[in-house]
């Protein structure tokens, strides 16, 4: 462990591994979440099975959920779903399985209470604009809404807020439609 | 651990206990923070000193550094040092040796890094001026600035900023003085 008062992925390998705990650094501050809800699991299936869909049609890239992301030692992320082309997968997935650098596609689903929801909102939108991820997708399922940001010079900008019957679409992907309704929890 | 996505004081039973490492929960939130800097000790033992030093004179109260303030299961802290009267101290301490209020006087050293100076300036803040606190210290050794809070009220506002041969005095400790200068460490 240093002697800094910062997190690096480092410091990963002494906090122990328990069943729904998620650590991540971003800029050197550690980050601890709990297991998701139901809700949140549930609406993050439903955002990667499309994505495979699409995947299996094209062949022209992966999904895959909670991918380590290791841009560095000081900002060592894990998002709930990705999507990264063929092409920039096999130039930044490292011997460890880690992604070294930014997926053209990152979605998180928003967990209950205000620093979950800051870290989404704020501290991630920060690092993956500065990461270079071409697209931001944060989806609510307590609102039942996604918001969707694409880059914009150095920057992810909102474009779009889809709710009910929308269509999400994706210059990104040509041809990928996921109407956002079926993200969410039918009453059981 | 609860099958929810916030933390209580329960799940600080779960992590491991580490030198240096400081685990505090703010609304079911869960910070994570690491050994501080040598600067940061010593500032934080500074004050400590001239508050003990107070004390022993006027038998008014007692000084606690790294205090344990269990207000609730999901707001669980450890400032870097409290004052509390001695009335304060005997209702508060529970048998696990927790305090369950808050003291008269919360004394909080600021860590490098954006996220640990809004814990100590924006949520610690809202934390202490609802639990009650009377006065509220926020030393910068990086700035060498003291920042003194008081009630106002519902809140903490604030009063004083403290800086070169500033001396900290308060309404709350009569014919207390603490020089701010004797807080940095003197260049070796």
């Amino acid at each position: 462990m240093s002697i800094s008062a910062r997190f690096t992925s480092a410091d990963l390998a002494w906090l122990p591994a328990m069943d729904g705990i998620r650590y991540e650094i971003i800029d050197g501050d550690l980050f601890v979440s709990k297991q998701p809800n139901w809700d949140h699991q549930y609406a993050s299936d439903r955002v990667v099975r499309p994505l495979h869909d699409w995947n299996d049609l094209t062949g022209l890239g992966f999904a895959a959920s909670t991918p380590g992301l290791v841009f560095a030692d000081d900002d060592d992320v894990i998002p709930d779903v990705v999507w990264i082309s063929r092409a920039r997968l096999a130039e930044v997935r490292d011997a460890g399985g880690h992604l070294t650098a930014a997926p053209e596609l990152v979605v998180e689903v928003l967990s209950p209470g205000r620093e979950n929801a800051r870290r989404d909102r704020e501290i991630k939108l920060a690092l993956y604009a500065r990461r270079g991820v071409r697209e931001y997708r944060i989806v609510d399922w307590q609102l039942e809404a996604v918001d969707v940001y694409r880059r914009v010079a150095d920057d992810l900008a909102l474009v779009a807020t889809l709710t009910g019957a929308d269509v999400l679409t994706t210059p990104l992907l040509p041809g990928f439609e996921c109407p956002i309704a079926v993200l969410w929890m039918p009453a059981p | 651990m609860s099958i929810g996505t916030r933390f209580t004081s329960a799940d600080l039973e779960r992590l491991p206990a580490v030198d240096g490492i400081r685990y505090e929960i703010i609304d079911g939130d869960l910070f994570v923070s690491k050994q501080p800097h040598a600067h940061h000790t010593w500032a934080s033992d500074g004050a400590v000193e001239v508050l003990r030093i107070w004390n022993r004179e006027s038998g008014l109260g007692f000084v606690v550094s790294t205090p344990g303030l269990v207000f609730s299961d999901d707001n669980d802290v450890v400032p870097d040092a409290v004052w509390m009267s001695r009335a304060r101290y005997a209702q508060s301490l529970d048998a696990a040796g927790h305090f369950t209020l808050a003291p008269e006087l919360v004394v909080e050293v600021l860590s490098p890094g954006s996220e640990n100076q809004r814990r100590d300036r924006v949520l610690k803040m809202a934390l202490y001026a609802r639990q009650g606190a009377e006065e509220y210290w926020i030393i910068d050794w990086q700035r060498e600035v003291v920042e003194v809070y008081r009630r106002v009220g519902d809140e903490l506002a604030l009063a004083a900023t403290l800086t070169g041969a500033d001396v900290l005095t308060t309404p709350l400790l009569p014919d207390f003085a603490l020089p701010v200068a004797s807080l940095w460490v003197p260049t070796v």
